[in-house]
């Protein structure tokens, strides 16, 4: 029941990708797989969302992009890469538009492996990320009760 | 009122029968057969030709010769197939079960005992069949074969011969053979009592693992570098030098 | 004059899949033109035929698109096989356009989610995909893989589809039909779904051939254009298809094609499923390929062009692709002009657009 203590918000974005995993997340939100079990909810709007499910490689037009929606998503957050090309770059990574996978970018929490990942694999992603987002904001709430302990008692 | 009976329908369907969604990771999941998860090797059969990894479209094999590993990224492999077709000695294959996400990209390295490595001799050629096609240089991945159609001759550098026998397989007149050798890699024994120290082994030693002093009459043998391939046992001139099986 | 403002729409949007921008220049809530900008899937893997041989190629070239995997890696093996002379033999045709209509059927439904999704019907999004998983789960036991397949090579094909396993496949299609035909009621008769729906996007006949608009984009302004009926390709010379067309031209006649094509391509594979011999899996390859030609098949979006150039050895010179989302933009553009900003996202999916498709 720890797991449902919170229900965090998800974001997907697809950065070059060729859609096997954008499919294969969007397949995790319907009726046969449904995230939606552990608390995560689908939601369109980075200022709402605490993880974030980036497919697809970085490539010079969305490096932008991708680095704006990440600052907009408001501490603490979770990155989850999922599938081969997120990762590493998969087997474009001789092309010459791609720089590489997501983590030459921003930071990466979790890698889901696969091409095209799982539903599994990704479910097995998204439980790890819900538990490592717990974790998150009780060390992001506890370093603020210390930082207002220590505002207050100046 | 019509409406309501379709409604009541897939109402009492809902209830009678359990639901769609999987009950993933509570219950493990039973894949299909043919299901294409990961790779898998068995380092015995495994010649560490390097085929694999030259076809691999994202290149995530690699094979290291020197360090006698077979190692993979497993994140970064795209489950195609394409190094299970290509593999000689098929000791490659590619079977359900996925690898558990997390925080690092993990890479398998995969290590070959090295006592059985040196199974397969070198490659022997009929030169009464050969018709000297090239067909052997052309599927040589290594390019260790080298056929002259006008002066007919066939020569292939042992050093770099990988033991994958692509070159024994695609031969259309079997003129090429290459065996199992017993009893582990073979090294080079001088009968003393017949050697003239010409020098001509250590010369036509690919490898310059043999040292022939003609001044003080010795004949040294670097095992280490050895690499088996019989080029001093088929020049010496007194042939006074055979090919044996090291002691264990 | 009414003033005008531009908003941005696009590549981070809740309702689409792929990242596309655009700039909508609107009067009020009517928009009055559109400005695109695309690249952002753009990987440049027409480049990597200098690096992987013309055998290896197969694998990143299913990988072109992950909803139209399966015809894009046909598409480029049967252009090396004309180039190269090859003969494949009718049981790999047959098994080809067996996938085909499968990879239709399974593309046809996303569509529908999606579309459903873009108007806010969540619950028919749902029940569509729920339907799409047995498709996938049809393909996983046949191919290994529910999205990118593997299954295609140069000469044929190579994983085989035994009697008993297709027998099961046609039983589960017959199980499937029934709900289907439920599901496509919905659509074509609710209330909320029409009003949404009609009336909405209009392509004349004349604006659909001189923009270009191929697949069921063009079929629904009244034009009965399918490369099937050609039997140019795999096995459709064998097999009766019969364009599905509408006269209507707006977003409803859309959903109508692509839903009769649904039960077409249902048929196609029993009709195929009936005919298909015995047979090797796949042609021995000997050689490298030297020359070109243009291949044509039809994609679920459309009609889509792969060209091949090589010179005789392992690397090809040139491969090209025309994708069939890259012909609708401009009729798509064409019906976003005059159309109300809350329609936007419903108009960019009548096309079915396949960004990394276009992109590549």
């Amino acid at each position: 029941m720890a797991k449902l203590k919170r229900s965090p918000w998800l974001l997907h974005y697809d950065g070059s990708s060729c859609n096997g995993c954008d499919i294969e997340v969007l397949a995790c939100l319907t009726p046969v797989y449904d995230i939606e079990r552990f608390g995560a909810v689908n939601t369109g709007n980075p200022l709402h969302a605490d993880i974030l499910l980036i497919t697809g490689g970085i490539n010079s037009q969305n490096q932008a992009v991708v680095q704006q929606i990440y600052s907009q998503m408001p501490a603490p957050k979770v990155v989850v890469a999922v599938g081969a090309c997120a990762c590493t770059g998969g087997i474009f990574k001789e092309c010459y538009n791609i720089r590489g996978g997501v983590d030459t970018t921003i930071p990466v929490d979790i890698y889901v492996p696969g091409c095209a990942a799982r539903p599994e694999s990704i479910i097995d992603g998204v439980v790890q990320a819900v538990e490592l987002f717990q974790k998150k904001h009780e060390e992001f709430m506890r370093r603020h009760r210390e930082e207002k302990h220590h505002h207050d008692g100046k | 009122m019509a409406k309501l009976m379709p409604f009541a329908g897939t109402v009492l369907h809902n209830l009678l029968h359990k639901p769609v969604t999987t009950s993933y990771p509570d219950t493990p999941k039973e894949y299909p057969a043919r299901t294409r998860g990961h790779v898998e090797v068995d380092m015995e059969t495994c010649l560490l030709c390097g085929l694999c990894s030259r076809s691999c479209p994202p290149r995530a094999i690699n094979v290291d010769r020197d360090a006698h590993t077979w190692s993979i990224h497993r994140f970064d492999c795209v489950q195609c197939g394409y190094c299970v077709e290509k593999c000689p000695k098929k000791c490659l294959k590619i079977v359900p079960g996925y690898p558990v996400p997390g925080h690092e990209k993990k890479l398998d390295i995969y290590h070959k005992p090295e006592a059985i490595e040196m199974k397969m001799g070198n490659v022997t050629v009929d030169l009464s069949k050969c018709v000297y096609c090239t067909l052997c240089a052309k599927k040589c991945p290594n390019e260790a074969i080298t056929v002259d159609r006008a002066n007919k001759t066939w020569e292939i550098d042992h050093h770099k011969c990988l033991r994958c026998s692509l070159c024994v397989n695609n031969c259309p007149r079997h003129a090429l053979e290459i065996h199992e050798e017993p009893g582990g890699p073979k090294h080079p024994q001088a009968d003393l009592s017949q050697c003239v120290f010409c020098t001509l082994c250590a010369k036509k030693c690919p490898a310059s693992a043999i040292t022939v002093d003609r001044a003080n009459k010795t004949w040294t043998l670097n095992a280490g570098e050895c690499v088996s391939c019989g080029a001093c046992e088929a020049h010496c001139p007194k042939g006074c030098i055979r090919m044996l099986p090291t002691e264990p | 004059m009414a003033k005008q403002s531009i908003v941005p729409f696009g590549p981070q949007h809740p309702v689409l899949p792929e990242p596309i921008h655009l700039d909508l220049v609107l009067e009020d809530e009517t928009v009055v033109k559109a400005v695109p900008s695309i690249g952002y899937v753009h990987r440049g893997l027409e480049r990597l035929v200098e690096k992987k041989d013309y055998q290896e190629f197969v694998y990143v070239a299913e990988r072109i698109c992950g909803i139209c995997s399966f015809m894009h890696g046909m598409g480029y093996c049967e252009a090396v096989e004309h180039v190269m002379r090859i003969d494949v033999p009718e049981r790999a045709k047959y098994l080809r356009t067996i996938w085909c209509e499968m990879s239709r059927l399974h593309s046809h439904l996303l569509w529908l989610g999606l579309l459903a999704d873009a108007f806010g019907f969540e619950s028919l999004f749902m029940q569509s995909w729920r339907m799409r998983e047995k498709i996938l789960d049809m393909f996983e036991i046949s191919t290994g893989g529910r999205v990118i397949f593997s299954v295609n090579r140069i000469g044929g094909v190579l994983k085989d589809i035994p009697p008993d396993m297709m027998r099961d496949f046609l039983s589960r299609l017959s199980d499937m039909e029934k709900d289907l035909r439920r599901l496509t009621q919905t659509f074509l008769t609710d209330y909320t779904v029409n009003t949404r729906l009609r009336d909405v996007g209009f392509l004349t006949k004349e604006d659909a051939i001189s923009l270009g608009a191929v697949g069921p984009m063009l079929r629904a302004s009244g034009v009965a254009y399918d490369l099937r009926t050609t039997g140019n390709y795999a096995a459709y010379g064998n097999l009766d298809v019969q364009p599905v067309t509408s006269n209507i031209g707006d977003s409803y006649a859309r959903c109508q094609v692509r839903i009769g094509e649904l039960f077409q391509s249902m048929d196609l594979i029993r009709q195929a499923a009936g005919k298909i011999p015995e047979g090797p899996l796949a042609a021995p390859v000997k050689g490298n390929p030297n020359g070109e030609f243009f291949m044509r098949c039809e994609q679920p979006r459309g009609e889509a062009i792969y060209y091949v150039r090589a010179n005789g050895t392992k690397f090809l010179d040139r491969m090209r692709v025309r994708t069939p989302t890259f012909a609708n933009i401009p009729a798509m553009l064409q019906t976003l002009k005059g159309s109300q900003l809350a329609d936007v996202p419903l108009l960019i999916l009548t096309i079915d657009p396949c960004i990394s498709c276009t992109e590549r």
